[in-house]
């Protein structure tokens, strides 16, 4: 083996991975951060890996595409494919593997021959770029539209009074720490939101038996929802990785990555001391002065758009199928609230719901339910169309982000606990 | 040519160890083991980015995009020039050496600035003007504490300030207030620990989103270096520059910013990034009042003791 080729090796050891968490990849990904067999970027530029893990449906193909297509070179597209999942994403150079094996990534990656260091797109500009336009657009005086095939930015009064151009323009599919498939339409005037157009995942229409047979992390609570009961330990497990994941999200984005990858690796082995430390340690990090004050989702909105669930109990209105579900009265439970009903107060209830979690996990026993009640709130099904929080929480999104620095509106998405898990159900 | 060469050698060392200090802190709170890999891991990334391709985008401005990282590493250099590491050992000894570095701190503003708008992509763009919103609101406490630094020597040279300090008492002592807000607007003229905010993930990385290669390593290089000069000018100004028993005085002034960079690079795994609006009220409210409050002190002190005062007393 060469230097260069040693140095290679060493420099490419732990490779960097952009990832792309698709239904039932979750736990897959959060094992490999915790553990340290990749680091993370939010930097495609910068990644060594577009990671897919999980079911990734057809409409992601082409955004996938163009995600990798920034990746600087070496670089790999590598699927950790849970089994049964169909079908392999298309268009892309995929390396398909049914568990992490780090040598083949690393040969994968670092070989010029391979597929993934080829061009996927010819490189030439979307549209020609001509300059100033025979009416005066691209030049003085931007009159908005898309000249050329480029937004232009057209100004408009801001909140301060001040005349600000006004940027149009996306947030997402795969924007780091926020669900994957998630995509906003923004005008941006500044670092401020001025406005959300739509807020949507991308069309995924997946049946729910192929979610199931890929082991969704919402598994469970579909399978209560069709009244199969369901061990109360193992839907207070799914309900507590989840919400370690989105407190790990949270986290990252307020510059704690440390403690994010703590949240993760604890997420990962359920061990009960291990997380309650854990979470003591999250809650001693006092994040949540980053969170407060903004995104506020209050009982009247809640109550007026007939909510339910996490964000309802985070606004201080204890709505929860669990209450009315016998089993988990026999265990004591009674949902937990927050008052506030911001960004804060939802840190405040993942983490005290995924402590109430590890509780009824130690006392439930062999204890069972139907309580369909997912962590980010009720899931029904009536004649195939299935109904879930996350669906109406997006229903809200455009009107939280309105007015709010581009950052805030991140940590509000972040702070829903929405899953894209969910929004695949027809 | 000598003090030069010195120089880049001592920046690069504590570049790698703020780096390695860094990545201990991140496993230590993660919960990881901290083994040789952990050791290693700032090396292995800086070969990585040795080794990756430099990738565009469309249409950036490329002057600004490439001389944001050089200017920022240049910066920090000429900053370093006046730097003593003891009395004698210092690349210029201007007399108006503490004018100097601030100005060049000022300009800082002005890579990140660059760096923002180079690229042509929004999320580095809004990184930079946030940088710059935040500018007035630190720099007005660095400056004003700078200067009731060296009010007691009356002189804006730093080898009499720290000969001031050597003769009478540390200004850690003196002033221990100005020396907080010292860290404090330290951290945020380096954009670092709480004040991350030019590079941060709710901007999917900000500046450093679309950079790759080379360019990338001189950016993290410059940055890094950033915050080990803001570290150690507080060695000159609040500890009593080489001070200290045993050891010659250059090991002392090492010794010494190591562990104030070090507490520095520590309180971004242990503190959130600050929120804009609520770091420029406290900066308005408290910071610049305090400072203020801390410079008319040290001005009363001067006026009622002046044999006290003076440049070696």
């Amino acid at each position: 083996m060469g230097l260069i080729e040693r140095l290679r090796n060493f420099a490419f050891a732990t490779p960097t991975a952009f990832p792309v968490v698709g239904a039932g990849g979750e736990r897959a990904w959060n094992r490999l951060v915790g553990d340290g067999a990749v680091s993370r970027t939010t930097a495609p530029h910068n990644g060594d890996i577009l990671l897919l893990t999980g079911l990734v449906p057809p409409s992601w193909n082409v955004p996938l595409r163009d995600l990798f297509e920034t990746f600087a070179l070496p670089r790999a597209v590598v699927w950790l494919r849970p089994a049964g999942a169909d079908p392999t994403p298309t268009g892309l150079p995929v390396l398909s593997l049914d568990h992490w094996d780090a040598q083949t990534v690393r040969g994968a990656l670092l070989d010029p021959a391979a597929v993934g260091w080829k061009a996927l797109h010819d490189d030439v500009p979307p549209a020609e770029w001509r300059g100033k336009g025979d009416y005066g657009q691209g030049g003085e005086g931007m009159m908005g539209g898309k000249p050329y095939g480029r937004p232009m930015a057209m100004t408009m009064m801001d909140t301060d009074g001040l005349n600000l151009g006004d940027l149009p323009t996306g947030l997402g599919p795969f924007f780091p720490h926020l669900p994957s498939g998630l995509h906003m339409k923004l005008h941006l005037q500044g670092a401020r939101v001025r406005e959300c157009g739509e807020a949507r995942f991308l069309e995924a229409d997946v049946h729910p038996d192929d979610l199931l047979a890929v082991g969704v992390a919402i598994a469970p609570f579909l399978r209560a929802t069709r009244g199969q009961p369901m061990a109360i330990r193992e839907l207070e497990t799914a309900r507590m990785r989840h919400h370690l994941a989105r407190i790990a999200d949270m986290l990252a984005l307020a510059g704690l990555e440390g403690l994010a990858r703590r949240a993760l690796a604890v997420a990962g082995d359920v061990d009960a001391p291990t997380v309650r430390d854990g979470l003591s340690e999250i809650e001693r990090a006092n994040a949540e002065t980053r969170f407060a004050g903004f995104g506020l989702l209050d009982r009247r909105m809640i109550e007026s758009a007939g909510m339910a669930g996490f964000a309802a109990r985070a606004a201080g209105l204890p709505l929860d199928r669990r209450d009315v579900c016998e089993a988990y009265r026999d265990l004591g439970f009674e949902p937990l609230v927050e008052e506030a009903g911001d960004t804060a107060a939802r840190f405040r209830l993942l983490v005290r719901e995924s402590r109430q979690s590890l509780d009824l996990i130690a006392r439930a026993g062999d204890k069972q339910s139907t309580a369909a009640e997912t962590p980010t709130g009720p899931l029904s099904e009536t004649a195939g169309a299935w109904r879930s929080a996350t669906g109406a929480l997006l229903a809200h999104l455009p009107m939280l982000l309105g007015g709010r620095l581009f950052s805030e509106a991140v940590m509000i998405v972040a702070s829903l606990s929405l899953s894209n898990e969910e929004a695949m159900l027809p | 040519m000598t003090a030069a060469i010195a120089t880049l050698v001592l920046v690069t060392i504590g570049v790698a160890y703020l780096a390695v200090v860094d990545r201990v802190a991140r496993s230590f709170v993660a919960g990881a083991p901290v083994g040789l890999a952990t050791l290693a891991a700032p090396f292995r990334d800086a070969l990585r980015d040795l080794m990756k391709e430099r990738r565009p985008t469309e249409r950036p401005d490329p002057v600004m995009w490439l001389g944001a990282p050089i200017l920022l590493v240049t910066l920090v250099f000429a900053a370093l020039t006046v730097m003593p590491l003891s009395g004698e050992a210092v690349g210029s000894d201007l007399s108006v050496g503490v004018v100097f570095f601030t100005a060049m701190f000022a300009l800082i503003m002005v890579a990140a600035w660059a760096a923002g708008w180079g690229p042509n992509s929004k999320y580095p763009l809004i990184a930079g003007y946030r940088f710059i919103g935040l500018m007035l609101a630190y720099e007005m406490p660095f400056a004003i504490t700078i200067i009731a630094v060296a009010l007691p020597a009356e002189s804006l040279a730093l080898g009499k300030i720290v000969a001031w300090q050597q003769a009478h008492v540390w200004n850690v002592i003196l002033q221990p207030v100005g020396f907080l807000i010292y860290l404090v607007s330290a951290l945020a003229v380096a954009f670092s620990g709480p004040f991350a905010l030019l590079a941060s993930k709710d901007l999917a990385g900000g500046v450093e989103l679309e950079l790759s290669g080379g360019p990338r390593l001189l950016w993290r290089f410059g940055h890094r270096a950033l915050l080990l000069s803001t570290a150690a000018f507080a060695v000159p100004l609040f500890l009593g520059g080489g001070a200290g028993p045993f050891l010659p005085p250059e090991v002392w002034t090492v010794l010494k910013v190591l562990f104030v960079a070090g507490t520095l690079a520590l309180t971004g795994h242990l503190m959130p990034l600050v929120r804009l609006d609520w770091f420029m009220k406290t900066a308005w409210v408290v910071l610049i009042p305090l400072a203020l409050v801390n410079l008319f002190l040290v001005g009363a002190v001067a006026l009622l003791f002046p044999a006290w005062f003076g440049s070696g007393g």
